[in-house]
């Protein structure tokens, strides 16, 4: 009995002990398990993934010995003898740092990111199938091969460029595969990289160029102005003039604009349109049957982008800075460059910093390019540098058609739409299910498939993004440029996102808005209230069933506004109103509608003019400036409100307590301080309670974090600085500047009490509520593949920007590197990324660099021509086969 | 003879379980297998069941220090790193290897002894 007993004991321990081989082939999760469990090849294993650093490695297809030397930080200076072997060799490196990040970006471009993450993915594909954007990347790369073929030198170039990459990134899969060494993220997933092509590299491209151009500013403007009133657009129109009559423009007032009537036009040549071909139609836009004709699209795209936000690249805000300075401000006496632009934080960083030198043509680049590009995008070379921001310039429209089920209404009639079908993978347990998706285009866009009102409307969008364009030809000639007007040569093949580009070389510097800019027609009347009649020139969705707004060519290549060396001696940018009243031989060029809040930019300039007294501006100085986290918004707008409050009277001991604090601060947003929190909520309450009526009507939620692009701080500004703005302030909220300031001066202390848990201001500390966190993409799940959470200084509008939404909500978004260029004879820069090269979480180059970044500790920027040069360990590349 | 036999088992349980581990089957099948091999060899030939358990036990423990070695010496502070960082999931092969092992080679014993009387 005892022996049996020990028997039927021992059968249960041996099925204990075969428990875990069972499970791990039995359940879907099973190999994710697995792959845990295994102490030699799994999860302990996964140090091996990390990219060959040293030693010696055989690459079919170099010609070439390539010398890769990792520096200290990680960053990979790659060393070859002709851009054939430089470009494979870094398609190699850059795969075997990145590879996951490389494939989860074409996966969301190409709608095939369902086929890794299933259910959750699908609303993203079916958003990407229907813009077409794989479709598109297609294109942009049959264009290059076409430039090529017909014999652009620069098209051909780069052609041979991305194919070599591509060669690399194929080489580096097979060799992590062969060897062991795929990254975590495939083990966690249990599946495998499929292989690169150029196409992947252009979908990279049109990934980034929808995440910066492709905004919803027009909708908003349309829910909001049909829901409030077309007097809302009106309140818009006078604080932009509010904005250039106070000097807040990137053009400012009496600057020459740089016009040189021998520029060449787009390449391939683009159709060309004159602001004074637009016709004005004589009918007002009906704002209600907008707002109907609109309903439900932006729940749509809202959910379709929720799968990729936390993904990927979510929090878009689109703010950046950058500036130029010339010679005659500087201590050297030649120009610096700075640019910082702001995307998501993620681990691994958006960006890959490298440096890339091919003697056969003399290449030497440095900076940060897109892992899954092969060119530097933000950095510098021996001759010029070049930095970025949103320009915020309308490149987006929508337009609604009345639709009968299977056809939509257009100029009178009834047409049918061409159709075609997607077929997207959705992965469930080890296999797939087949959804198909039905995709619509109408004569201006795609039809977007999503119920807009009960049926009755479809919306088609027409954007640049959508546009096929050979951007990688861009990137390879400004890699090579020697001059701003060699960048200018290069900005030809330039459409989309159009950027607010800076550019110095030794002696000049440049700001040149890139790509293009829809002249538009058939423009619809808007009432925007007091009698005012204004053509909808793109700010709001148009009747595509009156065929209004259709596109009929874009702004000369020659006519967009540019500065060359400047009277002022610097240009900043920072998402801010580029210029007002441009106008063509008497036409107005409509460029942009909604820009972004001028603080920041308003910083820059104060900062640059006050440094470049005396001695001159140094690279130090410019790096102070990207740090720096005194608010702008906070002076201009506390002590208004501060004055308001006392107005008003009847404060309580708390609330006397927090504005004698706010009183004798610097607004400088430091971590250790509690004044920023309570300047923070004062005017997070404040904006809140200004915008909440019109947010409610239009059905928005205020958090929603693009509506911050139309219901801003700075029009709260406007109201509370101007009569006509208080009026404005009446009619939205009901109270006068007084009440609204003494208001929400309550609420706000409220709000902070309840969140600290404190009555006392002293314990309100800014870095306890504003805290950075760099998230993974399967970070939620497990959190240990998220940077370390850290306190921030800064907040949503200073220039070393750290957005959140409410206290405590993780500042996700910031500066995703920091560029400084120096171009006097020997100079170079400095660089530091928020994060560190590596995308493989056990790597030393996974995070080195994160902390240096939010201290503002930065490296060299190198330019070294040989690789003796450059201190590091070293992986040889030799040719194989 | 006996005490030689026991460590035989176990040698020959590191062996097999390390040969299962680096072997190219898949990874559902390494991880189950190759703690559940090691255990039952150092559970058959253990004389107690005392033995057994601390066999398959130490079976489990050197082929855990063995591979952690292996992968330090491939790549030192990726290794260290991806032992430390990612806490709890850094014990989840020390949880799986040691109590399959353990509840094979003691389960094996049992069952062994067990079947004696008949």
């Amino acid at each position: 009995m005892a022996s049996a007993k020990r028997v039927v004991a021992g059968l249960l321990l041996l099925v204990l002990a075969v428990l875990p081989l069972i499970g791990f082939n039995a359940t879907g999760t099973g190999r994710t398990l697995a792959f845990f469990a295994d102490p030699l090849k799994g999860l302990w294993g996964q140090g091996l993934a990390a990219a060959p650093l040293r030693g010696e490695l055989s690459l079919p297809g170099l010609h070439g010995r390539v010398v890769v030397v990792r520096d200290s930080y990680g960053v990979p200076h790659l060393f070859a003898e002709n851009e054939h072997d430089l470009f494979q060799a870094f398609g190699f490196i850059q795969a075997c740092d990145r590879l996951w990040q490389m494939d989860l970006q074409r996966r969301i471009v190409e709608g095939r990111l369902a086929e890794l993450v299933g259910e959750p993915g699908l609303s993203s594909d079916k958003w990407m199938r229907m813009l077409g954007l794989g479709r598109v990347a297609e294109e942009s790369w049959r264009l290059v091969v076409r430039l090529a073929e017909e014999g652009d030198e620069w098209a051909r170039r780069t052609r041979a460029a991305v194919e070599a990459y591509t060669l690399g990134v194929n080489q580096c899969i097979d060799y992590m595969a062969r060897t062991g060494r795929l990254p975590l993220e495939y083990r966690l997933l249990g599946v495998d990289p499929e292989p690169w092509s150029p196409v992947d590299s252009m979908a990279v491209a049109k990934l980034i160029d929808y995440v910066l151009s492709f905004n919803d500013n027009d909708l908003l403007w349309g829910l909001v102005a049909s829901r409030t009133g077309g007097w809302v657009l009106g309140l818009y129109m006078d604080y932009a003039e509010w904005v250039y009559r106070e000097g807040r423009v990137i053009v400012g007032k009496g600057e020459s604009l740089y016009r040189n009537e021998s520029l060449a036009g787009f390449r391939p040549e683009q159709p060309v349109a004159h602001p004074r071909d637009s016709v004005v139609l004589d009918y007002t836009v009906d704002l209600e049957g907008l707002g109907e004709a609109l309903k439900g699209f932006i729940e749509a795209k809202m959910e379709a982008e929720s799968i990729a936000a936390p993904l990927y690249w979510a929090l878009r805000e689109g703010f950046s800075n950058n500036w130029v300075v010339g010679g005659s401000l500087t201590a050297s006496g030649h120009p610096l460059l700075a640019n910082d632009p702001h995307l998501a934080l993620t681990a691994p960083p958006v960006w890959y910093e490298v440096h890339l030198v091919s003697r056969d043509t003399g290449l030497n680049v440095y900076g940060v390019a897109f892992p899954g590009v092969p060119f530097v995008v933000i950095g510098r070379n021996q001759y010029i540098s070049f930095g970025y921001t949103n320009s915020m310039v309308d490149v987006v429209d929508l337009y609604y058609y009345v639709w009968n089920g299977s056809k939509y209404y257009y100029n009178g009639s009834w047409l049918e739409p061409r159709r075609s079908v997607e077929e997207i993978l959705v992965r469930r347990g080890n296999g797939y299910d087949r959804v198909e998706l039905e995709v619509f285009e109408t004569m201006p866009g795609r039809i977007v498939e999503f119920d807009t009102g009960a049926g009755k409307y479809r919306v088609a969008v027409k954007a640049t993004t959508l546009m096929p364009e050979p951007i990688a030809v861009w990137a390879y000639m400004v890699n090579h440029a020697r001059s701003v007007y060699d960048y200018l040569e290069a900005q030809r093949y330039f459409y989309s996102p159009i950027q607010n580009a800076v550019v110095a070389d030794g002696e000049n510097i440049l700001y040149s808005p890139s790509g293009l800019v829809p002249i538009r027609t058939r423009l619809p009347l808007v009432d925007v209230g007091d009698g005012r009649l204004v053509p909808n020139t793109g700010f709001l969705p148009f009747n595509g069933s009156r065929a209004e707004g259709e596109w009929i060519g874009f702004l000369s290549f020659k006519d967009i506004p540019r500065l060359l060396n400047p009277g002022r001696g610097f240009v900043a940018t920072a998402n801010n109103m580029i210029i007002h009243n441009y106008t063509l031989d008497g036409a107005p060029v409509y460029l942009q509608w909604s820009f972004l809040d001028s603080y920041r930019w308003m910083r820059i300039a104060e900062l640059v003019e006050e440094k470049s007294r005396g001695k001159g501006l140094t690279a130090e100085d410019m790096r102070a400036i990207q740090m720096d986290v005194k608010s702008k918004a906070a002076e201009e707008l506390v002590p208004v409100l501060v004055a308001l409050a006392e107005k008003a009277g009847g404060l309580g001991g708390l609330e006397r307590k927090a504005l004698d604090m706010l009183k004798n601060w610097d607004y400088v947003m430091d971590a250790d301080k509690p004044e920023p929190s309570i300047a923070y909520a004062w005017l997070f309450v404040a904006l809140n309670t200004t915008w909440s009526s019109v947010a409610e009507k239009a059905g928005l939620r205020l958090g929603y974090h693009e509506l911050l692009h139309v219901l801003r701080l700075e029009m709260l500004e406007y109201m509370l600085k101007t009569s006509k703005g208080g009026e404005y302030l009446e009619k939205l909220t009901g109270m006068s500047p007084e009440q609204l300031a003494s208001q929400t001066l309550r609420k706000a202390i409220e709000y902070l009490e309840k969140y600290y848990g404190s009555r006392e201001p002293r314990d309100w500390v800014w870095g306890r509520a504003h805290r950075v966190l760099i998230a993974h993409a399967m970070g939620k799940l497990l959190p240990w593949l998220n940077y370390p959470v850290e306190p921030a200084p800064g907040g949503p509008f200073t220039v070393n920007v750290a957005p959140m939404i409410g206290l405590g909500d993780p500042v996700t978004h910031g500066p995703s590197v920091r560029l400084v260029a120096d171009m006097a004879p020997g100079a170079t820069g400095l660089i530091v990324l928020p994060g560190g090269d590596s995308g493989h979480p056990f790597s030393k180059y996974y995070d080195n660099q994160y902390l240096d970044w939010l201290r503002g500790v930065y490296h060299p920027v190198v330019l070294a021509s040989d690789p003796g040069d450059v201190e590091g360990v070293v992986l040889v590349l030799n040719p194989g086969s | 003879m006996g005490r030689a036999v026991s460590l035989a088992g176990i040698v020959a349980g590191i062996v097999v379980d390390i040969a299962v581990l680096a072997s190219p089957l898949p990874v559902a099948v390494r991880a189950g297998l190759a703690p559940f091999l090691g255990g039952l060899l150092a559970g058959l030939a253990a004389r107690t069941g005392w033995r057994a358990l601390l066999g398959s036990l130490a079976v489990a423990v050197a082929v855990l220090i063995v591979s952690a070695l292996y992968n330090y010496f491939q790549a030192p502070v990726e290794a260290l790193n991806a032992i430390n960082r990612p806490g709890f999931y850094s014990f989840i092969p020390v949880i799986v290897h040691s109590v399959s092992a353990a509840s094979a080679g003691l389960g094996a014993y049992m069952v062994r002894t067990g079947l004696r009387g008949f």
